[in-house]
Parts: C-alpha cells; structure tokens; sequence
C-alpha cells in the first residue's frame, strides 16, 4: 500500500541515550544505551522503569502507550517536562529528538529544528511497544483498534495521515454544526470535504489491513505452534466501505444527527476484528490463543515498520516477558526482526536468549545505574 | 501605550517597548503626526459598501476605477489577501471581501462574514466569472463550498478556484509572493462543483 519499496529498511533504529527532565516520578536522569545490546531495565514495580519506556516511545508519534493526557506525563507540582533522545538512525545518521510537554502543549525540536507539523516526522522514528496493555486491543473499545490502525497507516503513509487529519477536521465543525441546530446548506459545505475524505480513508483502510495482514499471519505461525490462520477482518461502519454507501448514509442519518447533535455514521466509527478459524477471536478464542494474537498483532506491527518505513523499529518490551512461559519467550525473539534494538523491563532479568547477554539498568526510585552485564539465566 | 503596542500583530514586547521609547523620548515630534494620521483614518476609512475592502470615499479605489473589469469578481478573506493579489499585477477585475472564512467552531457563521452583499452583486448582474482565492484549508474549502450552494448554483456564471498550490497551513494567500500569485492566477481552474446528491 505505501510508495516506498519495501526494501527501504538500511538497519534498526537505535536509542543511544535518553536524558528525561520532570518525566513522572523522573526528576532528573540521563541513561546511555550500550550499542548492539539488549538492554533489561530491572527493578521493583513503582521505581519508572514503565516511565523511561514510555518516554523512549514517545518519539513515534509524540504519544504514550499509556495515557492519552499531558498532565500525567508531568513530574508531580512541576509544569513543564523534557525528554530527549539521542538517536542513531540509519538514513540520518545521529539524530537529536527533544520534546518539551506543558499542560495541553507540546513542543518538538529535531536536530534543533522546530517541527510544527506533527505529519512531517510520523513514522521517522519507529517504536513498538509490548504491554499487558495490548489485550485490548482485543477485548477493549474499538477507539484502541481504530489508533494501532491509524498510527500503523500513517507511520508509512503520509497522505493517510493528512487525510485523516482533513476528515477529523472537517467532523469537528460538522458536529458542531449540528449541536447548534445549523441550516442544511451550512452542513453540506462540510459534507463537500468530510465525503471525499471519508471515503478515501475506507479505501486506505481496506488496503491497508489486506497488506497488514499477510505481517500478521507471518507472525503468529512464528508465535503460535498450531496451524491456525488468524483473519483480519476490517468491520468499516459504512457497509461494504463504499463511496456511494457513504453518501447515501449520511444523507439518510442526517434527522438523527440532528437530533443527537453527532455525526452518528462514518469512518470516525469503523473497527476492524481478529478471527481464529472463522470465528471471532475475542468470544471464541481461548485465553492463550488471545495472548498470542496480540502478541502477533504488535510483531506484525514491529515487521510492518521495517517493511514500509525506513527503519527497524525499537522494541520496547514493557513487563512482558515473565509472563510468558520459556518456550512462547523464545518464540517471540524469534518472530522479532533480528537487527532490532530491544529494550526491556521487569522486576527479575527473564530466562531465554534475546540474541545476546543483557546489559542490565538498574532502577530505583526514578533513579537508573547501569550494572555489570549479565548472562541469561540457563 | 507600550501594553496596548503590544496587542497588535507582530509586535512582541520589545518592539512595543522600543516604539513607545521613540515616539515618547527619542521623537516625540512625530507623536503629534501619528495621532493625526491615526484620527484621520478612524474618522474616515471604512469598509466599501460595495465589495468589503477598505476606503475612504463613497467607493473603495478599484470600485472606483472604470479601468477595471467588473464582470470579474475575486473573492478573498481579508484585505491583507486582496493586497497581496494586487501586488502580484494579474489580476485586472474586482474584488470582495469576506472579511473571515466560515468556522463553526470558532463561531464564525454566514452572517458574520460579508456574505449577503456578495449574494446582492451576484444578483445584481453583470458578473461572469467568479474566481474563489480563499485559503486552502478544510475552513476556506468550505465556504467556497458554501458560497457555491448558495449564492452561484444556477447561475450562468464561470466559477474558478486559487489556493491549491499556495503554501497551505495558517498563512492564507498573505505569504504567497506576487509570481506563485501570479502563476495561480494564470493557471485558476474550473471549480469543481460538489456533487449535489439530489441531482
Ligand atoms: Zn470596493
């Protein structure tokens, strides 16, 4: 689906150091990442090993993987807090990424340059985040579903990104339209934007998920020991995601819009769902086999950046790993992308081989040491 | 003086603290001048009944001028924008100022811009092409939508469109220089019209 062949990838993404000011718990700290290591950050829960994780992640798309606010982000009584990472990437070379958040604003300088477009960098610095969180993705709102899909398409393609950007701009002032009771004519000078746009995110979508697919399917066969396809199916709220149907729909949901004072169908509503032998995964599919797909779900997503963007993403493995039995963990270094950086957290340092001997950071109380390396258990 | 210096466009607080010292301390002989000037233009300058821009007078200097091309009438948003297509030199025809773009979030309706006076021109005769520059955002695209539904839709009149091609993004038409103005006016294309569902 995306322009850029597929063979872009020149080599992984790589986090050399992070310094973080007034993040979380973080007042002050400054972590060096060793190079072709993989790093275990390592401590009781509650001391900020989620909290470097999350700020790592915060390159991609300027978002956590945990909050979609500001505030929380800022260390407790402080307004203002910095996160900077020094990067190694393989098509710029050394990369300084410094982001500043205050209440309700975020500010991004790259290499000292301002960036004011957040388009212009989307999918310039790929992460991936494994958390106990990404259950919801299947079991949660369709809102979660709806986010990995569009941060998926708009990493790698930025005429999603601004396409979305135009459909969701011109359905804030269409529902605002509506909660005042507006004229038929206003409306539809939205309409005149958010029906092209519309549309031709149903059709990025399709194509997207088709493509995202066939990463998906590599990815659990690596995962999952049995011979079972997972389907991706996408669930659009306009039937059959067709141009005309769209229209159509909003022509005839134009009273009930109305009255709720919403834009109540469109692409702002469309989900996407799992299947396990032709059954939806989230009923039907057991306990291990849901654990499993998620945990295809963000490696298809990890092959997907390598695949479509420009580099192999940074693995960040939040807490994942002692919850995985030996022989699921050695799957999961298996499905990843080799050349990758990893980095990850947990309260004891877990068996198995990520492809080399961990470098260990300590941390306690939003404070990080870098400790002696150390071997994985046998 | 130096806060209310500082409320206006462009300036920051150093620049309104040095305009204040100037005309205070260092020149205060063009004080007098200043204030004149800014009297007169309150007294006298107002918007043009008949298309929005700003004039002193019974008409704006291009409503006035028989040189000009009346049955070519270019919309724009601001003054600052019809400058900027002044100055660009390809554009011989009239003008009409909306004074704003339609902007429901920002509360910004019909009957806050200067809509009903284009309706009365379009009425009124005489117009046959009506060139829609105003920015290339989904709030501009809009009312050119809007403008098109309600004030030219069957009327025999050519309707195109400037703006794609300008830098897009909060500037307008202010930051085009004159030869990309120059060369969006040349190459102005057929609006294409919003499908109408009903048809
Ligand atoms: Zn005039």
């Amino acid at each position: 689906m995306s322009d850029r062949p597929s063979d872009s990838v020149s080599g992984p993404l790589r986090i050399r150091e992070v310094r973080l000011q007034n993040f979380r718990n973080i007042a002050e700290a400054a972590v060096a990442f060793p190079a072709d290591r993989p790093v275990f950050v390592l401590g009781p829960n509650g001391q900020g090993k989620t909290n470097l994780l999350e700020a790592i992640g915060l390159i991609t798309a300027l978002r956590s993987f945990r909050t979609h606010e500001i505030r929380p982000l800022l260390h407790w009584g402080t307004s203002e807090a910095g996160v900077r990472v020094l990067l190694d990437h393989p098509l710029r070379g050394e990369t300084e990424f410094h982001l500043t958040l205050a209440k309700g604003r975020k500010h991004l300088r790259v290499d000292g340059e301002d960036i004011t477009r957040l388009g212009s960098i989307l999918g310039l610095f790929p992460t991936v985040a494994f958390s106990s969180q990404d259950i919801q993705l299947l079991r949660g709102a369709p809102l979660g579903r709806r986010q990995f899909l569009d941060l998926s398409l708009s990493a790698t393609d930025p005429t999603y990104y601004s396409t979305l950007r135009r459909y969701h701009g011109a359905l804030k002032e269409r529902n605002q339209l509506l909660k005042q009771g507006a004229d038929l004519a206003l409306t539809r000078a939205f309409d005149a934007i958010l029906l092209p746009a519309g549309a031709a995110l149903m059709e990025k979508r399709r194509a997207g998920l088709a493509a995202f697919a066939s990463d998906l399917e590599e990815a659990y066969r690596r995962i999952s020991p049995t011979a079972e396809e997972p389907e991706l199916r996408y669930a659009p709220d306009i039937s059959g995601a067709r141009a005309d149907t769209w229209q159509q729909t909003l022509e005839s949901a134009r009273l009930r819009d109305r009255e709720t004072g919403t834009t109540t169908r469109g692409p702002h509503r469309d989900d996407w769902e799992l299947r396990l032998k032709g059954h939806a995964a989230r009923p039907f599919a057991s306990e291990g086999q849901q654990r499993g797909l998620v945990l295809a779900l963000r490696v298809a997503q990890a092959r997907w950046f390598a695949r479509h963007g420009g580099a192999h993403p940074v693995i960040l493995a939040d807490d994942i790993l002692g919850e995985l039995d030996p022989q699921r963990r050695e799957r999961f270094w298996n499905a990843l992308d080799h050349p990758a950086q990893i980095i990850a957290t947990g309260t004891a340092l877990p068996g198995g081989d990520p492809g080399g001997a961990w470098a260990v950071i300590e941390v306690a109380a939003g404070q990080f040491h870098t400790a002696a390396a150390r071997s994985p258990l046998p | 003086m130096q806060k209310l210096l500082k409320q206006l466009p462009g300036l920051g607080y150093r620049s309104a603290e040095r305009i204040a010292l100037h005309l205070l301390v260092e020149h205060p002989e063009r004080l007098a001048a200043l204030q004149a000037a800014l009297s007169e233009a309150a007294t006298h300058i107002r918007r043009c009944p008949n298309c929005g821009n700003l004039c002193e007078g019974d008409l704006c200097e291009i409503c006035r001028n028989p040189r000009r091309q009346a049955n070519h009438v270019c919309v724009v948003e601001t003054v600052p924008d019809l400058l900027a297509v002044e100055r660009s030199g390809a554009f011989g025809g009239h003008y009409h100022v909306l004074h704003g773009k339609l902007s429901p979030i920002q509360g910004i309706g019909p009957e806050d811009l200067n809509m009903a006076r284009l309706g009365e021109r379009l009425g009124e005769g005489g117009i046959h092409e009506v060139t829609l520059a105003l920015s290339n955002d989904i709030e501009g695209e809009a009312t050119c939508h809007f403008i098109e539904e309600t004030l030219l839709r069957g009327r025999d009149i050519r309707v195109t469109r400037i703006g794609f091609g300008l830098p897009s993004g909060g500037g307008g038409l202010l930051f085009a220089d004159a030869t990309t103005l120059r060369n969006a006016l040349d190459g102005r294309r057929d609006w294409n019209r919003p499908i109408d569902p009903s048809a």
